[in-house]
C-alpha cells in the first residue's frame, strides 16, 4: 500500500456490481442547528473509481467530504471504509489523503519536507523516505523543486505538491476539494487531466467535490449531483447528459431546450409528446396522459431546408449570435424560446424570419415531470 | 524595531507600489519628520551622548565626578564579582519572566483566537488590562497580595509550603510577568490569527495526533511571533525599575535598580552611566540575535 502501483486500475463498474466497495455512505444525515444539510445520504464508491460530488454551494457536498475525512461526525448514518465502520474514527486514523482547495501546504517546510510529512509520522526509515519523496516528486513532475518553500511555487505546482503529499501516505481514498478552482482558467483542463492520469496510474480510489460541471465531467467516472442535501442523480457523465432524471438535472448539466407537453403514446423505446409546437418524438417510456418535457440539446437541433424525414418544429428567429466556431440562434416556437447551436459556417438567418428546425428522434429524451 | 515587527515594513511597501498617488516631495517629507527629529535629538540623542561621556569619567566619593577618559567603570563592572552576579541575576530574572510568559500566554492566545467568538473581546480586554493600569498601582496591589499577611502568602503558608513571596526573586518574577505578558500575548495572538487552520487539518488527515499537529505545524508557524514576544518581554522586563524595586524591597537588585541608586543616592553618575551602556549593549545584542534568527527562518 505504501508503494505507488503502476498497474492500471480497473475502473469500477457499479452498474454490474463488480469491484469492491471502498467507500460507503449509508443513510448519513447532518444538520447545523435547524438547517439540515445532508438528508439520508447514501453512496458507494468502488476501488479505483473517481466519483465527483457535484452541486451548487449549500448542496451538502463539502459536508459529505468533511464527514468522510472525519472532521465532522454525522447526526445519524454510517460511514464505512473497506467495509469497516469509521463513523467515529479520528481523522488521523482513517488513512484518507485530503487535497484541500487552498492546498494547505505547510508554509514553514520545504516541498520535500511537506511530502515527507506523512511518511515521518508513519515512522518510515530515513533512506526510504528519501527514495519515496524522490519518486513522488518525479510522479508529479516537480523534480529539482524539492528544496523550495511552497510560497515560491506557482498555483499549479502547489496543487501538485498537495497531491504528492496526500499520495505519500498511501491513502485508501483520495479526497479532492474543488481541486481546480484556485487555478487560472487556461490551466484547469491540463491540471484536471493530469490529476485524472495520476489517479488512474496509481489506482487510487478518489472522491472529488466541485461546483463546476466541466471539472466533474472531465475527470469523474461517475457523478453524484447534489441538491439540497440529497442526491438528485447518480451516473456516468454521459448518462447524466443524455438521460437526465429531472428537469433540474437537464438544465444543470448543460444547455437545455425543454418543451412541455403531454405523453400521447409510447412504443419501442420512443414516446410521442403532444406539445404546443406539435406532436414530437423522443427516447423514453411513459404512460399516455402524463405530463412530461421533451429535452433537445441545442447542438442536436439543425435547420431543415429540404424535405428530409424526421420531426419538425416551426419557429421565428429572435436573435442570432456568431461565435466563430458556432452560430447560436434563438428561435421562438409556440411560446418556447429554443436555443440552437449551428456550425459557424451556417449563414445567419434573418431576424423575424421563419425557419424549420429538425432533430433525430433518438437524441431527444423524455424528462418526467411537469414544467418547473 | 523593524526586526521585532517583521511584516509591517513589507506590507507597507507592497501597498505603496500599487498606489496611484505621488509620494510627497523630499522637502515636505523632512518637514513632516521635523517634530520627531527635534524630540529625538534633544530628548534621546543628547542625553544618551551625555551618559556615554559620563561613563568614561572617574568617581571618588570624597570629590565626586572627575572628568576623564578612563575605562575604570567598565573594568569594575566586568571585573568585580558583585557586578557580574548582578548582570547574571538581571538576565536570569528576564529569562524566567519570558519563559513563564510563554507558558501563560500560549494557551491564552489560543483561547483568544480559537475560543467562543463572544468571549474573545472580554479575554482580550483582560489581557490588555495590565498595560492600561499604572505600574505603581499594580505593583502596590501585588505587594498587598504577596505580603506576609497577604492572601497568596496565606495560601502558601496554610499549604505548608515554606516559600516567601514578597521581597524575593519569585515575587519580582510574578510582578514582571503580570506587567509584561501583554507583549507576549499580543504577539502570539497576531501570529496564531495568521495561521491557516487548514494546515492543521491537513496534518491531522496525514496521520498526526493533536500533539503532533501542535508541535510540527502550529508552533513552527508562530515562530516569528514567539520570537517577537520573547524579545519584547525580555528587553522590557530586563529594564524594569518599579517592579523589582517595590516587590524586591531592596533585597532583589537588578542592573536597573543599581543604576537608580547609584545615580540618585550615591550620585555616582559615571558608574550608573557605564551600567546603562552595558544594558543598552545587551539590548542591541538581543535585537541583533533576533533579526539573525528571523532572517534565517524566512529564507527559501
Amino acid at each position: 500500500m505504501s508503494q505507488i502501483s503502476e498497474q492500471r486500475a480497473e475502473p469500477g463498474r457499479p452498474d454490474t456490481g463488480a469491484g469492491a466497495v471502498v467507500v460507503e455512505f449509508d443513510g448519513v444525515t447532518q444538520s447545523y442547528g435547524a438547517h439540515q444539510v445532508l438528508h439520508d445520504f447514501s453512496l458507494q464508491v468502488t476501488r479505483g473509481e473517481l466519483v465527483a460530488l457535484l452541486g451548487p454551494s449549500g448542496s451538502g457536498k463539502t459536508t459529505a467530504l468533511r464527514i468522510l475525512a472525519g472532521f465532522l461526525t454525522p447526526d445519524s448514518g454510517r460511514v464505512r471504509l473497506d467495509g469497516k465502520d469509521v463513523t467515529r474514527t479520528a481523522p488521523n486514523k482513517r488513512g484518507i489523503g485530503l487535497v484541500f482547495q487552498s492546498y494547505a501546504l505547510f508554509p514553514h517546510l520545504t516541498v520535500e519536507q511537506n511530502i515527507a510529512y506523512p511518511l515521518k509520522v508513519q515512522g518510515t526509515r530515513r533512506e526510504q523516505v528519501r527514495t519515496r519523496v524522490t519518486e513522488l516528486l518525479e510522479l508529479v513532475r516537480l523534480d529539482g523543486q524539492g528544496h523550495k518553500k511552497p510560497a515560491r511555487l506557482s498555483g499549479g505546482q502547489q496543487q501538485r505538491v498537495a497531491l504528492a503529499r496526500a499520495l505519500a501516505m498511501g491513502p485508501e481514498v483520495l479526497l479532492l476539494d474543488e481541486p481546480l478552482s484556485n487555478l487560472d482558467a487556461n490551466l484547469r483542463r491540463d491540471v484536471g487531466e493530469e490529476i485524472r492520469r495520476l489517479q488512474q496510474r496509481t489506482g487510487t480510489t478518489a472522491i472529488m467535490v466541485t461546483h463546476d460541471r466541466q471539472e466533474a465531467f472531465g475527470m469523474a467516472d461517475r457523478i453524484a449531483v447534489l441538491r439540497g442535501g440529497r442526491i438528485e442523480q447518480l451516473g456516468t457523465p454521459r448518462e447524466l447528459y443524455t438521460t437526465p432524471a429531472t428537469p433540474f438535472m437537464a438544465r444543470f448539466v448543460g444547455e437545455a431546450n425543454l418543451i412541455p407537453g403531454t405523453v400521447e403514446r409510447s412504443d419501442g423505446g420512443l414516446a410521442w409528446v403532444r406539445t404546443a409546437a406539435g406532436t414530437l418524438p423522443g427516447r423514453g417510456q411513459a404512460v399516455a396522459g402524463e405530463s412530461a418535457q421533451l429535452l433537445v440539446r441545442p447542438e442536436d437541433l439543425h435547420l431543415v431546408s429540404g424535405t428530409e424525414d424526421g420531426p419538425r418544429l416551426q419557429g421565428r428567429v429572435v436573435d442570432t449570435f456568431y461565435y466563430g466556431s458556432s452560430l447560436v440562434a434563438e428561435v421562438e416556437t409556440a411560446g418556447v424560446v429554443l436555443t440552437v447551436d449551428l456550425p459557424g459556417s451556417t449563414p445567419a438567418p434573418a431576424q423575424e424570419s421563419v425557419v424549420t428546425l429538425g432533430y433525430s428522434p433518438e437524441v431527444a429524451v423524455l424528462v418526467p415531470g411537469g414544467d418547473t | 524595531m523593524t526586526a521585532v515587527v517583521p511584516d509591517a515594513s513589507r506590507a507597507g511597501s507592497r501597498k505603496a507600489k500599487g498606489s496611484a498617488y505621488q509620494p510627497v516631495g523630499r522637502g515636505t517629507f523632512l518637514l513632516l519628520l521635523t517634530p520627531l527629529l527635534l524630540v529625538f535629538a534633544f530628548g534621546f540623542a543628547y542625553p544618551l551622548l551625555t551618559v556615554g561621556r559620563f561613563a568614561f569619567d572617574r568617581f571618588e566619593s570624597a570629590v565626586g565626578q572627575i572628568p576623564a577618559w578612563s575605562t575604570e567603570q567598565f573594568s569594575a563592572i566586568l571585573g568585580t564579582e558583585v557586578y557580574r552576579d548582578l548582570l547574571v541575576r538581571t538576565l536570569l530574572l528576564a529569562l524566567v519572566t519570558t519563559l513563564v510568559s510563554i507558558l501563560i500566554c500560549y494557551p491564552l492566545a489560543l483561547a483568544i483566537t480559537r475560543g467562543p467568538r463572544r468571549l474573545r473581546g472580554i479575554l482580550m480586554a483582560l489581557t490588555l488590562m495590565p498595560m492600561l493600569t499604572s505600574v505603581v498601582v499594580k505593583t502596590f496591589g501585588w505587594t498587598v497580595l504577596l505580603s506576609r499577611e497577604g492572601f497568596l502568602q496565606g495560601v502558601l503558608d496554610s499549604l505548608g509550603i515554606p516559600v516567601q513571596l514578597l521581597f524575593t526573586p519569585l515575587g519580582v518574577v510574578i510582578g514582571l510577568v503580570h506587567t509584561y505578558m501583554p507583549f507576549m500575548a499580543l504577539s502570539l495572538v497576531a501570529a496564531l490569527a495568521r495561521i491557516d487552520r487548514r494546515t492543521e487539518e491537513a496534518a491531522t488527515s496525514l496521520g498526526s495526533g493533536p500533539l503532533g499537529v501542535f508541535f510540527k505545524v502550529t508552533l513552527p508557524q508562530t515562530r516569528n511571533g514567539l520570537a517577537a514576544g520573547m524579545v519584547l518581554t525580555f528587553v522590557t522586563s530586563m529594564s524594569a525599575l518599579v517592579t523589582p524595586q517595590l516587590l524586591g524591597g531592596g533585597r532583589v537588585n537588578t542592573l536597573v535598580t543599581v543604576i537608580y541608586t547609584q545615580a540618585t543616592s550615591a550620585q555616582n553618575w559615571p558608574l550608573a552611566s557605564a551600567l546603562g551602556l552595558v544594558l543598552l549593549a545587551i539590548t542591541f545584542l538581543i535585537l541583533l540575535l533576533n533579526s539573525v534568527v528571523m532572517g534565517r527562518g524566512s529564507r527559501n
